[in-house]
């Protein structure tokens, strides 16, 4: 029994200390409907010390706790929020934040009840609640009864102001507009923020696109934060004497109406007052005025009223203390008016009180252009100063752009023949950037040309080299500038279309003179053909190239103008070599001076260099007209390429090109194929020759598209290089006198000769001749002068160029037009209220004896659109009358669709004397007379009228000594017959540059086989060109063709004939050559061997053209194509 | 729970055991000698842990044996109240009023020893653990601002000690009893409280 009592009370004992078991607390069922507010700030708001979000639902039951305790605790429904989303977007979804809640502090909670359907929480900016979109979780005390209401409440930051613009207004004259930039400015429906400037408060203005949306569940429609505002604060709201700060904040719009807490202030400025400006009077070419008063903020403007027309400084300086401001004004103004001055602040006030101060304009000059407006700084540069008028001596000086400081004076020179231009040399040295361009002259006036040169002290295009790299002053020097394509970046920038050229004394003196380069062509991003004046001084000169971007290269040291003329290379026999050593050529041509040297400069068929030697046999032989050249041809292999170049003493040289390189079998090297033209001929006629020596052109001209009823009228050129390179073909709008197909041509000069054909209708009788226009031979631009009227130009920059029209009676381009002048820039300034009309002036196009152009009837101007670029010249007008040698653009012309004829380009076609008989598909060659070197004779042999005839025409020719041919007025008909009359075959011209074995001044022309009506004939046959144009009696000793052949291309050098393609009249590729037997006209028995080459096409009734070592094959028909635009080039 | 039922069956147990014990018979004393009782009482109970006084009411089951030891279960149940009023800021009026029901159902396995050799009175005193279902419920009193009723239930171990007497009456026996009884509450409405208490009760009691 003792122990059942003590188990008892064990059990008992563990009972009454037993921790019991399971507890469990139930409260009623909740539920949510709604916050308010959606929006509230986790700031302080400014019209309380907290903000409150009320919760409305049901059952929100409180508990009362410890009831048994001495401090009895109530315990609320627990709130809990969840980031749904942050504010501002993007940034860290902050973990859930429940409400603080002490029911043992209740002074320290953020919960508030209000009934069971209403409590409330606080956001304290203390708390630092995190800012996003909020889910809310409400829980009763049994922590089971929960309801969440979803992204209805955003909770935002409060607004910051990092910036106003602009931190200082003006509001004296007129409603100010101020931005102000920060972060979470927040509207919503119709509320906005407030800024609130000083006492005063101003609804914000969004910005939209410094806004951006916050989604959630909110009542608020379009609820977004933004990071822009504005403000408008109405003119007069703050009347200040002096400068006035004043604090900005921002407050949100209520629920969230937080404010910015940034110490940003607005300045409040009174307007500027002005008592002096000195001088009292300014120029029509711009002027300088200083400015006296108080109240000048940097960043002021100055501007000249004049009786409405208002012209704004282009710079303007004040001074620290704000009671000066010194300001530049560019052209303008009208003599003789009285204009206010107006000085206007960066926060929009003008002077006060009125009148404004005035000031009376006079006459000055203009300045409107400096050339090169850009300069490098590495060596001092020549600029050619622009002005309308210049009167006495004037002084030039340069200040960086917008600054009157500081000054640099540049020492300044006359242009002999321009009163109105100056060189002025830009120093080495120079810093880098844009300079205001200042001209005062002997009135007193300046004028200013705003940042008229820019200089850089970094070239950007790198330059290797100038071909050649001197001229003749007496002379025209024409020159090709190559660009160094290895350069490295940042000095690797191309040449661009439009380039300018200058030749700039080495270390430039104050009297040196620039020249810049007349004819500048663009051939490609890496080469410029220019020319170098007659008459440039003789001295060293670096070449600085300028592009139309700005981008600039210099070379130094590029260029010697010497005394001497330098040796000239006209002929060299043969133009072929082989490769091998041992190749005696001779060299023809002027000014070789005893001791004069030869070098090769040599490119293999791949265009690789190859080094090779020669050397002048007879060193002080020939006089100065002829060397005896061996060349050590081992070294080439066939289809290489060579220039030759004789040096003088003086290091002048001249240069040939080009000499081709054959095997010792004298096989033609493997033609290449060429560009394509733009239109596919057949039977075309082709020519080549020069518009400067160093600007060589390729023509293909007429022919047909595959029959002779669809004759061409048309013509295109290729440029070509020294090496034989063919550039991109050009049609230009210039056109045949007729539609001509099966015709042949001939180059002479610089002329072109197309004879006979088919006019598409049968045969001709018809020729007509061209020429190659030169770029020396245009008007050359040589004044300009700017008039302010009310009709004009805007402001900006325009090139012009002008050309010369000829009248009918022109022998060389009747109806024609020449090439256009070299571009001349003018930058057209502003002027407020009125317009610039320019007035270009120009001198007419000479010769290049110095002789003014005949037959002149006017001129056509072209023009750029404004700020358009170098080569968008179109017509913009035109002008009638030799000697009406100026134009006036008063910007009244619409800019026409015609451009200006590209280098290259022919003049109009001159109809020659018709043929005795027609000719279809003759053989057209030429000869000077043997007699009288400045006659030559163009020949129309054989042919199709419409039977193939035997019989032959003559045209003589005389050429003048500035180049100018005159034909006669009739063709003479020869007297001699062949006996095998023929179409389709080749007349080669045959003189002492193709074989030694013709003497003197002789010329043979050999008579191909051809088309003899329905039959081919292999016929060769030769006659001898006699004094007075008449040939000798066709000489039928020639070996004949052992294959028929017709419609070929044909080429004679190198002491042999060619022919490429027309085997049987029809498509081939091959070509086959005879050599001259011992005595004239006689060929080796086993001529006409295949050459061994395979042209890239098969071709028949093509076009060919030599120039120097470069046989250029043209269209025609080939095996897939009735007419080609294909071309391509052998060097023999 | 499962302590419970162990504990319940340890004291069957043990009561099964003493009854072997009985002994031979004599006058009756109290309820009886010997046998199986049952007892039904009602009364007032004081509690100590903060709630109000209320009534109390239960029963006992039983097993007497005939050396004085009795076994038995004993139920009762008493439901005291408390309400009060209470400052907070965070309630509207800053003030609330709160009204607690604290429902305690009890059951007590117990072991008591009755001294029958007085005749026809037996006192006799007794003790087990107590077992307490606890339910409180939480609410607003009367006024404003009102709230519901948030119910807190809970089960509770703890000790009881009932001290009584048994006259002879009729069949059984009137007895009159003092009910020490200890036990904790830690309920969130309550705090951390006990439900220490004495109660007296009047009730009869039948011995087979």
């Amino acid at each position: 029994m003792r122990s059942t009592l003590r188990l008892a009370v064990v059990l008992a004992a563990a009972g009454a200390f037993s921790p019991g078991c399971s507890e469990e607390k139930e409260s009623p069922a909740i539920a949510s409907e709604r916050v308010e507010p959606d929006l509230a700030c986790n700031a302080t708001p400014a019209s309380r010390p907290f903000s409150t979000v009320t919760i409305h639902g049901s059952n929100m039951t409180p508990m009362p706790s410890k009831t048994l305790e001495s401090k009895r605790e109530l315990v609320l429904p627990k709130i809990e929020l969840t980031m749904v989303s942050p504010i501002p977007a993007g940034g860290t979804v902050a973990a859930p934040r429940t409400i603080v809640d002490d029911p043992a502090n209740p002074a320290a909670s953020r919960v508030k009840w209000t009934s069971e359907t209403q409590m409330a929480f606080e956001i304290h900016e203390a708390d630092a609640m995190p800012t996003g979109v909020m889910a809310i979780k409400v829980e009763n005390p049994d922590e089971k009864a929960a309801t969440t209401i979803a992204g209805n409440l955003a909770i935002v930051p409060k607004p910051t102001i990092s910036e106003l613009k602009p931190p200082s207004i003006c509001d004296d004259q007129s409603e100010q507009t101020v931005v102000v930039n920060g972060s979470n400015f927040l509207f919503f429906d119709d509320k906005a923020p407030t800024v609130k400037v000083g006492d005063k408060s101003y609804p914000a203005i969004a910005d939209a696109a410094a806004c951006q949306f916050v989604s959630g569940n909110f009542r608020e429609r379009d609820v977004k934060l933004c990071t822009s505002v504005s403000i408008k604060i109405p003119k007069g709201a703050f009347v200040v004497t002096m400068p006035t700060k004043v604090a900005v904040t921002l407050i949100n719009p209520a629920p969230a109406d937080c404010q910015s807490s940034e110490t940003i202030e607005l300045t409040i400025n009174p307007p500027p007052k002005v008592s002096a400006v000195v001088p009292s009077t300014v120029c029509e070419g711009g002027s300088q005025l200083t400015v006296s008063g108080e109240g000048f903020i940097t960043g002021a403007k100055v501007i000249i009223d004049c009786s409405g027309k208002r012209i704004e400084s282009s710079s303007a300086t004040v001074t620290p203390d704000g009671k000066q401001v010194s300001a530049t004004f560019g052209p303008g103004a009208t003599p003789g008016e009285k204009c206010d001055v107006i000085v206007v602040n960066p926060d929009g006030c003008e002077d006060r009180p009125l009148p404004h101060q005035q000031i009376t304009v006079t006459a000055g000059p203009i300045v409107f252009y400096a050339d090169p407006p850009v300069v490098y700084n590495g060596v001092n540069t020549q600029v050619t100063l622009f002005a309308t008028t210049i009167t006495g001596d004037p002084e030039v000086t340069i200040t960086p752009a917008g600054a009157m400081t500081p000054v640099t004076t540049l020492t300044d020179t006359a242009v002999t023949g321009r009163p109105n231009r100056r060189q002025a040399l830009v120093p080495a040295g120079q810093s880098a950037g844009e300079y205001d361009v200042r001209l005062k002259d002997g009135t007193g006036c300046s004028a200013t040309l705003p940042k008229g040169i820019r200089v850089v002290s970094e070239l950007t295009v790198t330059m290797k080299n100038v071909v050649p790299p001197f001229g003749w002053t007496g002379d025209d020097t024409a020159v090709t500038v190559f660009r160094d394509t290895a350069a490295a970046a940042p000095a690797d920038k191309p040449f661009i279309n439009g380039a300018r050229l200058f030749m700039n004394p080495s270390m430039a003196g104050a009297t040196d003179v620039a020249v810049p380069l007349v004819g500048v062509s663009f051939l490609d991003k890496d080469r410029l053909t220019g020319v170098v004046p007659k008459g440039t001084a003789v001295k060293k000169y670096d070449l600085i190239a300028v592009n139309p971007d700005g981008t600039v290269g210099l070379l130094k040291n590029a260029y010697d103008e010497v005394t001497s003329a330098p040796p000239a290379i006209s002929t060299v026999t043969p133009s072929s070599i082989v490769s091998a050593t041992g190749q005696v050529i001779t060299v023809v041509g002027a000014n070789f001076d005893a001791g004069a040297t030869v070098s090769l400069s040599c490119v293999d068929a791949a265009g690789a260099p190859v080094t090779a030697t020669a050397t002048i046999a007879t060193p002080t032989g020939g006089g100065s007209t002829t060397r005896t050249v061996t060349v050590n041809g081992s070294t080439l292999s066939s289809g290489s390429v060579c220039v030759l170049r004789i040096t003088n003493p003086d290091k002048a040289y001249g240069e040939y090109s080009a000499i081709g390189v054959t095997n010792s079998s004298l096989n033609l090297s493997t033609p290449k194929a060429g560009t394509l033209m733009t239109t596919a001929r057949r039977a075309l006629s082709a020519a080549s020759g020069d518009a400067t020596t160093a600007q060589r052109f390729v023509y293909a001209i007429g022919g047909d598209g595959g029959t002779s009823t669809t004759a061409l009228d048309s013509y295109e050129f290729a440029p070509v290089d020294l090496f034989g390179k063919m550039g991109a073909w050009v049609t230009p709008r210039v056109k045949l006198g007729s539609k001509r197909t099966l015709a042949g041509a001939v180059t002479v000069g610089r002329y072109i000769y197309n004879v006979g054909g088919d006019d598409g209708a049968g045969p001709t009788n018809t020729a007509e001749r061209a020429l190659i226009l030169s770029p020396l031979e245009t008007p050359e631009i040589t004044d300009v002068d700017l008039a302010l009227e009310m009709l004009g130009l805007d402001a900006g920059f325009y090139q012009y160029r002008v050309s010369a029209t000829f009248d009918a009676a022109d022998t060389d381009n009747p109806n024609g037009e020449s090439l256009a002048s070299d571009v001349f820039a003018v930058r057209v300034p502003t002027f407020t209220g009125k317009k610039i009309a320019v007035t270009l002036v120009w001198k007419k196009p000479v010769d290049k004896l110095g002789a003014t152009l005949p037959n002149i009837t006017g001129y056509k101007i072209y023009r750029t659109a404004k700020d358009g670029a170098a080569g968008s010249e179109q017509l913009l007008g035109s002008v009638t009358g030799a000697d009406t040698l100026l134009f006036k653009d008063d910007g009244g012309k619409m800019l026409g669709t015609d451009a200006p004829l590209p280098l290259g380009s022919t003049g109009a076609w001159l109809k020659l004397p018709n043929l005795a008989v027609k000719r279809s598909a003759p053989g057209v060659a030429w000869a000077v007379d043997p007699g009288d070197p400045t006659k030559f004779y163009v020949y129309a042999i054989m042919g199709n009228s419409p039977t193939p005839v035997g019989s032959y025409d003559f045209l003589p020719v005389t050429v003048a000594a500035n180049g100018r041919q005159s034909a006669a007025a009739a063709w003479t008909a020869g007297t001699t017959t062949n006996a095998v009359p023929r179409s389709e075959f080749g007349a080669w011209i045959v003189t002492s540059a193709t074989t030694s074995l013709v003497s003197g001044a002789d010329t043979w022309i050999y008579a191909g086989g051809g088309r003899a009506g329905a039959s081919l004939n292999g016929a060769v046959d030769a006659a001898k060109v006699q004094v007075g144009g008449a040939l000798g009696a066709w000489d039928t000793g020639p070996k004949d063709f052992s294959a028929d052949s017709a419609g070929y291309g044909i080429c004679s050098a190198n002491n042999s004939l060619f022919v490429f393609g027309g085997a049987n009249a029809t498509p081939s590729g091959g070509a086959k050559a005879a050599k001259f037997a011992a005595s004239m006209p006689t060929l080796i028995p086993s001529s006409w061997n295949n050459e061994g080459l395979t042209m890239t096409q098969s071709r028949y009734l093509l076009g060919s053209a030599v120039q120097s070592a470069f046989i250029f094959l043209l269209g025609g028909q080939t095996g897939t194509e009735a007419a080609s635009k294909t071309t391509e080039t052998v060097v023999w | 729970m499962k302590q419970l039922i162990a504990i319940s069956v340890l004291l069957l147990s043990t009561t099964a055991f003493a009854a072997d014990e009985s002994g031979g018979s004599r006058e009756r004393p109290g309820a009886g000698e010997k046998g199986v009782f049952l007892t039904g009482k009602v009364g007032g109970i004081v509690p100590f842990g903060g709630m109000g006084p209320n009534v109390i009411g239960g029963i006992d089951l039983g097993y007497a044996l005939q050396n004085g030891l009795a076994f038995g279960v004993a139920a009762d149940y008493a439901a005291p109240k408390q309400s009060g009023t209470e400052s907070d800021t965070r309630v509207t009026g800053g003030t609330y009023t709160w009204h607690l029901t604290q429902q305690m159902l009890q059951v007590m396995p117990f072991v008591m020893f009755r001294i029958k050799s007085m005749g026809t009175l037996v006192p006799y005193v007794g003790i087990g653990p107590r077992i307490y279902m606890l339910q409180s419920f939480v609410r607003s009193n009367e006024g404003t601002p009102s709230f519901q009723e948030t119910r807190e239930t809970s089960t509770r171990i703890g000790v009881g000690v009932p001290i009584g007497l048994e006259l002879k009456a009729g069949p059984g026996a009137v007895i009159g009893e003092l009910l020490l009884q200890y036990g904790g509450i830690k309920h969130l409405a309550t705090g951390n409280s006990n439900t220490g208490a004495a109660s007296l009760s009047l009730g009869y009691r039948l011995m087979f």
